[in-house]
């Protein structure tokens, strides 16, 4: 079998391009006439647009015809294509260097309770927390007592569209946690983005209505945010927290990045994925051998990789010969559905999903391996680079993939190798539910930070301010 | 698949009404869709570098293109990247997708549209891109060529860009089928 090498080669074209643009951007400095400044906003496109497209892919002459397309797009897409702001909100809970209590601020900074909604994407969760770490009380819909023939691959989906859903799960937080209404509680955080906009409005409608009912200081919270700083919530009184600033390594099935993480509203990406996350190979692969994914497929794939042997089946490792922080995964995904078609024929079978068991397992194993072992490369080149720069040594791994215990062994063991602190949450604490947010909202107001619970945004993609 | 995103992406920014248009992405694990999405977003965009991620496991990832009608007004247009792979039959998992004023308002990227079976999706705008990796000798790798089979309906606007396309000899190595329903 022939594994690809990828290179992201600047061919001759591109560099003199790249030359041109650099003694452009000087002269820009000294050039105001409108046409001449158009140009050099289109010859900085042309150059980008060349860089992308090198980027991830193999080495090989282009066509006539792929060539006409770039100049297609070239001439017509990029003139056109006004240099926007992507993002028309990004998260910055501070102003200037100072953070705000718009809505007021729990009376006892010292000791006080949150209630936290987090109904970002798949599920719907709500929990009461104290400010020392203590979880109070939980609920999510997914494992929600009530029974209903919801069907479909994702349960907690269905229900929680539907607003009745989230009065019933608050309800039952507060209750778990001995309270009656929210009028018991100190303070509201909610999930206001990232995540899909019609399910964060249900949780952030409701905890503004409830924030304003009961003149409660509220928190809007950032998804990924909250992830992370589930690594620093004290599990007992007698442990050390994480403190800032440290490296967050986030792994799940709809996120796998790199951050480096500075303070309350102050992480920065240092790296991500092109196209598939950790979390997603995993469900993928465990699709591919039919495997059932009613619990996700990552705890399946990881449980069958244990049968397996990692060695015997050949895949390359993502993005080898690229020297920075970015993940692909999309190249191993395919790469292990080619092998398993193959396997599938050679066995006699007709889908990867009728070979044996044991085949199987060593699918699933040779998989796990390289799937982490692109992770070690990367996540090593992030640490040293924050020793030598910064002289950070901590790191938090947090989301749902952070639960294989195959993917923390080998971190722990980059670790105590480099002298790091490594921080995990545990794993039930991983995924999406109502204690990230109750716990965000506490560290925001720990800086005092609160929001204004009259303004009814939520922000289907929210990500990290640059920080100035 | 990236360039040919980017070139549908451009051309249909440049019709009268690209909102409603609805892309359903067709193909086997690993045949482009997602790169076909990127390309198109970065095409509708005009960023480069944006990160299109694989919308698996959130579901939907919306970005924002601007564009300008003839009379020189720009506004705001919305591009919903979705992936349906993990939804099942059921009609309440696609609730939270808010597919009525989506599939209206904005335009749509949705790969895996098998699983829509039970949605109503408005036919006018809609352009099936079916991926397929096109070998002699029955392999399948990353450099395998790929062909495109479209469909659209008859008289809708996708007929004048694939015709601009077929005018401009842009696609004509990957084309193996256009049909009209």
């Amino acid at each position: 079998m022939s594994i690809v090498k990828r290179k992201a080669k600047v061919d001759y074209p591109c560099s003199l391009l790249l030359t041109i643009l650099i003694l452009n951007s000087m002269i820009g400095r000294y050039v105001t006439h409108p046409l001449t400044l158009r140009r050099i906003a289109c010859m900085r496109r042309k150059v980008s647009f060349r860089l992308a497209s090198t980027q991830l892919s193999v080495q090989q002459e282009e066509s006539p015809k792929e060539k006409r397309r770039k100049r297609f797009i070239e001439q017509k897409g990029l003139p056109k294509a006004v240099d926007r702001g992507q993002f028309a909100t990004t998260y910055r809970p501070f102003d200037g260097h100072s953070f705000q209590a718009l809505s007021g601020l729990p009376p006892n900074l010292q000791n006080f309770t949150v209630l936290g909604i987090e109904s970002s994407c798949d599920d719907t969760g709500a929990a009461v927390v104290r400010s020392d770490g203590t979880i109070l009380g939980e609920a999510l819909a997914s494992q929600s007592h009530i029974h209903a023939p919801w069907g479909g691959v994702v349960p907690g989906l269905a229900k929680e569209a539907h607003e009745a859903e989230i009065d019933r799960i608050v309800q039952e937080a507060l209750e778990a946690a001995g309270m009656t209404s929210a009028a018991d509680v100190d303070a509201i955080g909610v999930t206001v983005g990232p995540g899909l906009e019609i399910c964060l409005r249900v949780g952030a409608t409701k905890a503004r209505a409830l924030a304003i009912e009961y003149q409660k200081p509220f928190v809007g919270v950032h998804h990924l945010e909250a992830h992370i700083l589930m690594a620093r919530l004290p599990y007992d009184s007698a442990s050390k927290q994480l403190e800032f600033p440290f490296l967050a390594l986030l792994v799940s099935g709809g996120h796998c990045q790199l951050l480096k993480c500075t303070g309350i509203g102050d992480m920065a990406v240092l790296g991500g994925t092109f196209d598939d996350s950790l979390g997603e190979a995993y469900d993928k692969t465990a699709r591919l051998l039919g495997l059932p994914v009613g619990g996700g497929g990552g705890p399946v794939v990881e449980r069958l990789a244990r049968e397996g042997d990692p060695t015997t089946i050949p895949l390359s490792v993502p993005l080898q010969s690229r020297k920075d922080l970015d993940f692909s995964y999309s190249g191993l995904k395919s790469n292990v559905r080619r092998v398993a078609e193959r396997l599938a024929k050679e066995q006699g079978v007709e889908t990867p999903a009728d070979l044996s068991h044991s085949i199987k397992a060593n699918i699933a194993a040779s998989f796990q391996h390289v799937a982490i072992q692109h992770v070690e490369q990367r996540l090593r080149r992030a640490m040293i680079l924050l020793e030598e720069k910064e002289n950070i040594r901590s790191l938090a791994l947090v989301g749902g993939v952070a639960a294989n215990q195959v993917l923390r062994t080998r971190i722990e063991g980059l670790c105590r190798k480099r002298s790091w602190d490594l921080w995990i949450p545990p794993p039930r604490l991983c995924t999406d539910q109502g204690t990230m947010s109750a716990w965000a909202a506490v560290e925001r107001m720990r800086v005092q930070s609160t929001d204004d619970p009259t303004i009814p945004d939520v922000y289907a993609r929210y990500p990290f301010a640059q920080k100035l | 698949m990236e360039d040919v995103g980017g070139i549908l992406a451009s051309l249909l920014l440049d019709t009268e009404r690209p909102e409603g248009a609805i892309i359903l992405l067709e193909g086997s694990l690993g045949a482009g869709k997602t790169s076909f999405a990127r390309g198109f977003v970065r095409g509708a965009t005009g960023d480069w570098n944006l990160r299109v991620t694989s919308p698996t496991f959130l579901l939907s990832n919306t970005y924002r293109a601007r564009k300008v009608d003839e009379n020189n007004v720009e506004s705001d247009i919305e591009i919903h990247h979705m992936d349906l792979y993990r939804l099942g039959d059921h009609p309440e998992d696609f609730a939270p997708l808010n597919l009525d004023v989506v599939f209206r308002e904005c335009v749509s990227l949705i790969e895996w549209p098998v699983r829509l079976s039970n949605v109503t999706v408005p036919t006018d705008q809609q352009l099936n891109v079916d991926i397929r990796h096109f070998s002699s000798d029955d392999t399948d790798t990353e450099d395998t060529p790929r062909r495109l089979v479209l469909s659209y309906p008859d008289g809708s606007s996708w007929g004048s860009i694939l015709d601009q396309i077929h005018h401009q000899g842009l696609l004509d190595d990957m084309l193996m089928l256009t049909s009209k329903q």
